[in-house]
């Protein structure tokens, strides 16, 4: 169990232990021991660590849901009579757990005394689902297995070449792939765990100066934000930064003059886990690339991964690695659609050049990866859209910036629908990150000569004078 | 006009530079939301406009102590917050 700083505080790894034991002795004594699903909302606070040891030394397979209800509505949805396990802190999403056909779990508050004496080993847990944006539709399932989960970790450390007991800090959320992720590596390591409050820049900044952190999982916004707010100390980052939201070279640049530290892309999803990082020594680490394949990771470019394209060429981007997920579903019934040969078709377009770095171009799908780092799908935003009473069209289109993408909506509606009206709406039925950030109402959307809908103008007209 | 009065609208034209003029309520006052029905700022936008705070009214926030969700949560609770640290804001008379 790591120690954990969140909000100055910090959180000894034998209070956590601890409590995770008697959160471990109660979640056996409501639900009792199986191997059926169990589902858990994942607080945004250091209770989150220990919650997630208890639950992981469980023979069931986890689902970790972020504390945002509206997140919930996946494809398939979680099976009904799922138990639902909730920290006190979360207890209101008793009442929505119970709208979907979960069955809510309350535990006690957190108690640091008195806890059993039997060791948490995470090692039991078959496996982990987690959620990724779908491709034409709301997010899918995702099954890890839990030895899986484990290998890519190590396999990580290894290419970052992180020594027993560093610290890791991050300002993702637990409930991410990338946050249990990160979360298992500090297990591993055995060194302290920071929490980063992604409105507090000060509090991350006096965090990273800390020698007890050795890598920072940032994001682009907060990469760029503390690449040029003011300063009241010296600038001092952790030796390893790495990111997987893409950034412009003038972020990457201004960064590395303050802190002397190269922010390093890498390039995961849920259903390959962590494919590529760029280890390169600092003085040649690139924001255009995420670097070289993990050992024992394969990577081809193409059609078809039996027929690779040529250094330098863009096509779909296949993996084949250890650590793959199970399938898509919730065990035990899962499935690997479009699976040739242990190969997994992503939706991510790139190619190799002759020294074998990976560089993304973009999706296949209708996705995009925010600047908070959320893989967003625009068609289920657009949907939303078309839902609305007096809309009668809707198109969602990326934006981009130097931090990363956002996107916007272009609205074709009745002439009294009111843009607070549409952005309740949408407020309603879509988690915050599924919001468009831009939204124009127009009566009538602009379109190209065979009807279809006018993207390059839908851009242009977010991105003019009032368009957000 | 006040002395809160100015310094809510400095936070106010603050925000509204952020989220541009699509998103500008037409009545904002002091329990407008930051986020959700008010500027539906995201957390990208409300860390924009502490730092934008920052360099503009020329303070720094405590780390763990200013920012916490509280003072983000409305026009009036900024204002609030940048009052507390005020002897250095020039907008606040």
């Amino acid at each position: 169990m790591p120690r954990v700083l969140t909000a100055g505080r910090w959180w000894s790894a034998d209070e956590l232990d601890a409590i995770a034991r008697n959160w471990h002795a109660e979640v056996l004594e409501k639900v009792g021991e199986s191997r059926r699903l169990i589902a858990a909302a994942l607080p945004a606070a250091a209770e989150a660590v220990p919650f997630f040891a208890a639950l992981t030394a469980l023979a069931a397979p986890l689902i970790p849901l972020v504390p945002e209800a509206r997140a919930w509505h996946t494809e398939p949805t979680v099976p009904v009579g799922t138990p639902l396990v909730l920290t006190p802190s979360l207890a209101h999403l008793e009442p929505e757990a119970r709208q979907r056909g979960l069955v809510p779990v309350v535990l006690a508050e957190p108690r640091s005394k008195a806890a059993p004496a039997a060791p948490l080993d995470l090692r039991r847990s078959p496996g982990i689902v987690i959620f990724t944006s779908g491709t034409t539709g709301p997010p899918r399932p995702v099954f890890r297995t839990m030895s899986g989960l484990l290998a890519v970790s190590s396999a990580r450390i290894r290419a970052l070449a992180l020594p027993s007991g560093a610290g890791i800090l991050m300002g993702v959320s637990l409930a991410s792939a990338q946050g249990l992720n990160m979360l298992l590596g500090s297990m591993l390591l055995g060194g302290p765990l920071g929490l980063l409050d992604p409105l507090d820049h000060r509090a991350a900044l006096e965090a990273l100066a800390r020698p007890e952190f050795q890598c920072w999982r940032a994001t682009p916004h907060f990469a760029d934000v503390l690449g040029r707010c003011t300063l009241t100390g010296p600038a001092i980052a952790p030796p390893v930064c790495i990111l997987s939201s893409p950034i412009s070279r003038p972020v990457f640049d201004t960064f590395l003059a303050r802190f002397g530290v190269p922010l390093r892309q890498t390039y995961s999803s849920s259903e390959t886990g962590l494919v590529a990082l760029d280890n390169a020594p600092a003085a040649a680490v690139r924001p255009d690339t995420v670097g070289r394949p993990l050992a024992g990771v394969e990577v081809a470019i193409g059609d078809a991964p039996g027929s690779p394209q040529p250094p330098g060429e863009t096509g779909r981007i296949w993996v084949r690695s250890p650590w793959q997920m199970a399938g898509y579903g919730f065990p035990p019934f899962v499935e690997r659609p479009g699976d040739v040969d242990g190969w997994w078709p992503t939706r991510d377009l790139g190619f190799v050049d002759a020294s074998g770095q990976l560089t993304l171009a973009g999706r296949i799908d209708d996705c995009i990866r925010t600047r908070e780092n959320r893989l967003v799908n625009l068609t289920v935003v657009a949907t939303a859209l078309r839902r609305i009473s007096g809309v009668t069209e809707a198109v969602v289109v990326p934006l981009g910036g130097p931090v990363g993408s956002t996107f916007g909506a272009v609205v074709q509606c009745e002439p009294d629908l009111a843009i607070t009206t549409v952005r309740t709406r949408v407020a309603d039925t879509l988690p915050p990150w599924s919001w468009p950030r831009a939204v124009k109402l127009v009566r009538s959307l602009p379109r190209l000569p065979n009807g279809k809908a006018d993207r390059r103008a839908c851009i242009a007209l977010l991105e003019g004078p009032g368009g957000r | 006009m006040t002395a809160r009065d100015a310094g809510l609208d400095a936070i106010r034209a603050l925000v509204e530079r952020v989220v541009g003029p699509d998103r500008i309520p037409p009545d904002s006052g002091p329990e407008t939301p930051l986020s959700g029905a008010g500027f539906w700022l995201d957390s990208v936008e409300l860390l924009e406009v502490v730092v934008a705070c920052e360099a503009e009214f020329e303070i720094t926030f405590d780390a763990t102590r200013d920012l916490t969700g509280a003072a983000l949560e409305t026009l009036g609770a900024l204002t609030e917050l940048l009052r507390s640290k005020q002897s250095r804001v020039r907008a606040y008379p």
